[in-house]
């Protein structure tokens, strides 16, 4: 199921992760790898500690940068596919549309 | 109703009366540095404000409110608009990275795997003579 702006994200708790000159450096076992995230990235990631609908992180993210809506859906919503991918996020709620 | 000036005990006024001309030197000190307070004030007022002349205050004027929107200018894009980047995660293999990452790594022999227990010495010698046999007497 892919990522709407209604769907609800959260990060994975258990995953170690650390911060390194501004980027989140996440430790997955699991797939055996670690992954390193640049800084608006890594601004996404602080912003999924606790459970977030996309539209949420799109206006968080449209009041601290330069960027139209369109860029954002655009840039962020394959982003947040990625990291459902890569198991280290996890969609809580698929958000259908009420 | 009688003055002020009429209740004056009588010894008092005599003594105000001996000493008037003592008292109208501290007078005139005092308004001297009044005086003195006052003009420097002034200079300073001048020297900072450009009061004097209105085509310099309009001056000052226009160049502090320059400076201003520019500060203002800057503290909005640094506090509130930040450049946008595309959010890119990086994926890297734990085994990649602790690799060798020399080119011709695969040329180096393999090293020897570890030697049995029983070739080391001190396995051997706790083999041969069990410490509980040791111990016990």
């Amino acid at each position: 199921m892919g990522v709407t702006i209604h769907s609800v994200l959260v990060r994975d708790q258990e995953l170690p992760a650390t911060t390194v000159e501004g980027h989140a450096v996440v430790l997955s076992l699991d797939a055996g790898s670690y992954f390193d995230l640049n800084r608006v990235a890594t601004e996404i990631w602080g912003m999924l500690s606790k459970p977030r609908r996309v539209g949420e992180i799109f206006e968080s993210l449209s009041e601290q940068h330069d960027v139209d809506t369109e860029t954002l859906i655009r840039d962020v919503t394959p982003f947040l596919q990625t990291l459902i991918d890569y198991k280290l996020i996890r969609m809580i709620d698929a958000g259908k549309k009420r | 109703m009688p003055s002020g000036c009429d209740c004056v005990p009588l010894q008092a006024s005599s003594a105000l009366a001996s000493r008037r001309g003592e008292y109208e030197l501290v007078i005139a000190r005092v308004t001297d540095c009044v005086i003195l307070v006052g003009t420097r004030r002034a200079i300073w007022y001048q020297s900072c404000h450009a009061a004097a002349d209105p085509i310099e205050k309009l001056d000052g004027l226009i160049v502090r409110r320059a400076a201003m929107e520019k500060i203002r200018a800057g503290r909005t894009n640094e506090t509130q608009l930040r450049v946008w980047e595309p959010p890119i995660v990086t994926k890297i293999a734990i085994g990649a990275e602790t690799k060798s990452a020399r080119p011709n790594s695969d040329n180096f022999p393999e090293p020897p795997p570890p030697s049995s227990p029983g070739t080391k010495l001190g396995f051997s010698f706790e083999m041969a003579f069990p410490m509980a046999a040791r111990t016990e007497k």
